[in-house]
């Protein structure tokens, strides 16, 4: 299938990219969060500030828990059977993995991205209102609207507002992807999670996500208001160089003992030319992991 | 592999032996195939000889005539027209029971499961419907006559019969349906919970729409083995042919009428061969109807290629 709008510049892109707030209050504070599976932990005590409006990357190699962490931030990862986790992760003052929360509500403040782009089998209208329904947004004429302006949000509308009706599954997987991110933020989350967005695409599809989320960083439209708000990110990526271009602070996870750990966090900048630990040392400069 | 010095291998005998082994399988494969086809083709053709063969049987009445006079002379003369009743009542009280438990069943055995208890609970419902799914018919229409006619007091009528078929038809629903629920990828059911959609609209809204080509065929085993059945349908529904008034009336579906022509009536062959066309049309119209629903509703919501 033809990419024809990654040929065009971004240009209109460009001038919205607004800069990251200088000074970072954390929107999230994950204190002590150990996932375990059947009783083994698969990364313990993780202990992490995910500032607000801005993008933080998890990075580290496989296996030492960057996934099971995020999953734990939505409560995801209840759907896994011996799946459990400890510790606390405050989002406004209220802790999200405390029994009591709903994690259906929740996870409409807490938004998640899969590696693989899982548009449902559906048309690309239904896959943007069926959410919307489903979160109780009930006017037919609200619900399109909001989802042409989620589409015009992520750069897709140009490319698919002839063919709304038709497949989502048709879409080459940028466009899939895309189309992932507009009908989470649709919904308005305060915080997005991308587990690995971009690892399934090709690289002008990876460079049209990174801007779209350097965008959205800066302020996007969805429910419940009209008002641009920035919308806080925490990205897992295998990939340094992306790490380095979209984000503001840097996490690196490690596998210590058996079991993954926080090494360190930081402004990227600073991660990537002065790391503390030894191993973020030899993992950024490429020569481990 | 740039090596040009040596030269390319030669066709060694080899190779054109398992070039004639590969033609022999597929050889092998497309005669058992067309053998397939044939068969169904033979019976078929031999139903309808047999029907076509047997004379009028309506005499001044036209051919619809059959589908709603009733039968006479034992069957031999009339129509089907209570049988077909009987035939669409029985089904209907199957299908009215059968497929909600059995949709219900399904979905618990592939949606539910996060819990050492839930996984145990469903081993154990598994494996009885496997064990169900082999009981011989006779076994379940004993088991209904004794159930459905003699303890709950229904005697014979079509609700014993409809009920004792939901019994035989649930396991292969069952599974056929739990297949469905299961070919929809995980990662649907993931991305719908990570959008805010609770269990219940998850499934609602995403797994079943997407589990509905694997129900609808589910759905066709079900009909399928629940018409051809006579055994169950013998002991509980009866055989009266008369037009069935309520549910509580014994009635004769179209299976039985064509075993007891088959068996017991002289001169019936004409008659069961005609009944017998009935039946197999109609298993062949419900099969390729769901085929064909299916197959449309695959093209509208998966990718073309
Ligand atoms: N569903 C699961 N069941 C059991 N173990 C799991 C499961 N998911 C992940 N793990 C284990 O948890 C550890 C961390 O996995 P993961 O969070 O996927 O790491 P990463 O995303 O950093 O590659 C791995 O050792 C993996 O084997
Ligand atoms: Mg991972």
């Amino acid at each position: 299938m033809s990419l024809p709008v990654l040929n065009e510049p971004d240009l209109h892109l460009v001038g919205q990219v607004r800069p990251a707030p200088a000074v970072a209050h954390p929107l999230l504070r994950a204190c002590c969060v150990t996932v375990s599976y059947g009783g083994k932990p698969a990364v313990r005590d993780v202990e992490l500030e995910i500032a607000h409006g801005r993008i933080t990357a998890i990075i580290g190699p496989s296996g030492c828990g960057k996934s099971s962490f995020l999953a734990s931030l939505n409560r995801l990862t209840d759907l896994i059977g011996g799946c459990t986790v400890s510790g606390a992760a405050m989002l406004e003052g209220h802790d999200l993995l405390a029994p009591g929360v709903d994690p259906v509500a929740l996870r409409r403040r807490v938004g998640m991205i899969f590696q693989k782009p899982n548009p449902f089998a559906m048309s690309i209208r239904k896959n943007l209102e069926m959410p919307l329904k489903a979160n109780g947004v009930r006017g037919a004429a609200d619900r399109r609207d909001l989802a042409e302006q989620a589409l015009r949000d992520v750069g897709l509308w140009d490319e698919v507002s002839g063919r709304l009706n038709q497949s989502a599954l048709r879409l080459s997987g940028g466009q899939q992807q895309r189309l992932c991110i507009a009908r989470a933020v649709v919904l308005r989350p305060r915080l997005l999670l991308l587990d690995e967005p971009c690892s399934a695409l090709d690289p002008m599809a990876t460079q049209r996500i990174e801007e779209l989320l350097t965008e959205l960083r800066g302020g996007c439209c969805g429910l419940d208001s009209d008002e641009e708000s920035p919308l806080t990110q925490v990205v897992v990526t295998h990939n340094l160089a992306q790490a380095k271009r979209i984000a503001d602070d840097t996490a690196v996870f490690w596998v210590r003992e058996g079991c993954g750990v926080m090494i360190e966090s930081g402004p990227t900048e600073s991660v990537f030319t002065h790391p503390q630990e030894e191993e973020t040392r030899r993992y950024v400069s490429g020569l481990q992991g | 592999m740039a090596d040009l010095g040596t030269p390319a291998p030669p066709q060694t005998d080899q190779a054109a032996v398992s070039h004639w082994g590969d033609r022999f399988a597929a050889g092998v494969m497309w005669s058992v195939a067309l053998g397939v086809v044939a068969l169904l083709l033979w019976i078929v053709g031999d139903v309808l000889m047999g029907a076509v063969g047997g004379g009028p049987w309506a005499p001044g009445e036209g051919w619809w005539a059959y589908f709603t006079a009733e039968p006479r002379s034992l069957g031999v003369r009339g129509g089907i027209g209570s049988v077909l009743a009987s035939t669409g009542l029985i089904l209907t009280v199957c299908l009215g029971v059968a497929l909600p438990l059995g949709l219900g069943t399904a979905v618990l055995l592939t949606e539910t499961g996060a819990t050492r208890g839930d996984a145990r609970l469903a081993r154990a419902v598994r494996r009885s419907l496997d064990v169900l799914a082999g009981v011989p018919s006779i076994v379940f229409g004993l088991f209904g006559s004794v159930l459905f006619c003699e303890v709950m007091g229904m005697g014979f009528s079509i609700k014993a019969g409809g009920l004792t078929l939901a019994c035989m038809v649930l396991p292969i629903f069952i599974r056929a349906a739990e297949d469905g629920l299961r070919s929809v990828p995980e990662a649907w059911r993931q991305g719908a919970t990570a959008l805010g959609l609770s269990r219940a609209a998850t499934l609602r809204r995403v797994v079943l729409p997407a589990a509905f080509p694997g129900l609808a065929v589910a759905f066709v085993l079900g009909v399928g083995r629940a018409l051809a059945e006579t055994a169950a349908l013998l002991f509980t529904a009866g055989t009266v042919t008369r037009m069935p008034g309520s549910l509580d009336d014994s009635g004769r579906a179209l299976s039985v009428h064509i075993y007891e022509l088959a068996m017991f009536v002289n001169g019936g062959e004409a008659a069961a061969y005609r009944a017998a066309t009935v039946l197999v049309l109609l298993l062949l119209g419900i099969n390729l109807a769901a085929a064909a629903v299916a197959r449309r509703y695959v093209l509208h919501v998966r990718p073309s290629a």
